[in-house]
């Protein structure tokens, strides 16, 4: 089962890593150890939680407790840190859409902000570089930045560890390396989604204090390569 | 680019040296074929798709052993533990174990050079090949009653293709054997293979 991170249980602080695994390599002559990164490892998202502190927030946070605990892979959009590649780059106050009638959803929220940008060129599944046409924004993807894709009912988030430019066609080498195949129908995200899965669940949910406030430890994602 | 090619190459290649070199088992299962592989995520290779064994808190669920050289004609007997395969395919090989047994199973080397990811453009290197002896199926239930898993599991039996060479009328390995066949091809020999028995059972001990 899938299910969406309830957006309401922010995180005080998130991080994206793809760190993956690494295979020790040896020893040189200097006596450095070395390592080589697994191929392909998996990514990573970090994040720690301040006290829930409305009803409706501890209530999906109660909901949440008892799914982590269940091995639930939760899709989950990364929320705005300096990761992303910021809204006003991308020529944007950052607010997403509202209805064809100026209305948003019920609960007040307009549509989620999701800028993105055409895949110039056809990429394989387990590539570890992909093609996009930034012409819409100029070359603002930057090494470091995070980006991801949505294909079919897969969503992946990618770090940026290399980029070459040439106009604003960029070709991107990311970790982990896609997990989909992309054609040229595919768009690249600026406000990615990943797969994941929490793998330290009993840490996370812990406190539930009396009254009515939620507390989540510090919670350890890591992709579901599903 | 040969394997060989490749990796003499990488090796060769000056400045920092890149390159992982990944195992790879084809259980060739009549119609549900299992190709795994000792890494993580979907390996893209040799025309096909390699499902990696290591699960997200780093352990390889795939029991893999080592494999020995069937030299003196012995046939060691390995279990391989192919846990957590999905349910279809246990399901299959559990309605009929004919898809498995005497099936083929193949371990690869996978040369993965550096900025290839999972897509990985060397050809496969053959290691060994074992043959399915016999499946043994699990279907357990780990954890407590609020907080379990079920998980099926396979473990698969198999022996190397050098099994029962020795007792073959025509085969190659023992003294007899080696003898008549020369006597059949009119091929003359000093010792054909009269010392293999003899070395088998030697204990060599090297004083220093």
């Amino acid at each position: 089962m899938i299910f969406d991170w309830r957006y309401r249980c922010a995180p005080i602080d998130q991080v994206f890593m793809a760190g993956g695994s690494s295979i020790s390599g040896g020893m040189t002559l200097g006596g450095f150890t070395f390592e080589m990164p697994e191929s392909g490892g998996r990514s990573m998202l970090l994040m720690n939680f301040a006290t829930f502190a409305d009803d409706a927030t501890n209530l999906d946070a109660s909901w949440t407790a008892s799914r982590i605990m269940n091995g639930t892979v939760f899709r989950i959009r990364l929320y705005n840190t300096v990761q992303l590649v910021p809204s006003l780059i991308l020529g944007s106050n950052g607010v997403g859409p509202l209805w064809s009638n100026d209305q948003p959803w019920a609960n007040g929220e307009p549509w989620a902000y999701d800028p993105t940008a055409p895949v110039a060129v056809n990429a394989l599944a387990g590539a570890a570089a992909f093609t996009v046409d930034l012409a819409e924004y100029g070359p603002v993807l930057k090494i470091g930045h995070v980006i991801g894709f949505t294909v079919g009912d897969h969503d992946g988030a990618h770090m940026v560890l290399d980029i070459a430019y040439d106009g604003d066609v960029a070709t991107v080498t990311v970790e982990p390396p896609l997990r989909r195949s992309l054609t040229t129908d595919s768009r690249m995200k600026f406000r990615p989604k990943m797969l994941a899965k929490c793998v330290n669940p009993s840490e996370v949910a812990t406190n539930f204090t009396s009254g009515r406030h939620m507390t989540f430890g510090g919670a350890t994602f890591v992709e579901a390569m599903i | 680019m040969t394997f060989s090619g490749n990796l003499l190459a990488a090796l060769d290649g000056g400045g920092d040296i890149s390159l992982r070199i990944y195992r790879l088992y084809h259980y060739d299962f009549d119609g549900v074929p299992v190709r795994l592989w000792a890494g993580q995520g979907r390996l893209f290779v040799g025309g096909q798709e390699w499902l990696g064994t290591v699960d997200e808190r780093g352990t390889d669920r795939h029991q893999a052993q080592t494999v020995q050289t069937p030299r003196d004609g012995t046939s060691p007997r390995y279990t391989f533990g192919l846990p957590y395969i999905d349910k279809a395919t246990y399901n299959a090989l559990k309605a009929d174990k004919s898809l498995a047994m005497g099936r083929a199973m193949t371990s690869w080397y996978c040369l993965v050079l550096d900025g290839e990811g999972l897509r990985p453009s060397t050809p496969l290197r053959f290691a060994y090949r074992l043959t399915i002896q016999e499946v043994e199926f699990g279907d357990a239930r780990q954890g407590d009653p609020a907080n379990s898993q079920r998980a099926y599991s396979a473990s698969v039996l198999m022996r190397t293709d050098e099994v029962g060479r020795s007792r073959e009328p025509r085969g190659t390995y023992t003294d007899t054997s080696q003898r008549e066949r020369a006597r059949l091809m009119g091929v003359a020999s000093d010792s054909f293979c009269g010392m293999v028995a003899r070395n088998s059972r030697r204990t060599i001990t090297i004083e220093n």
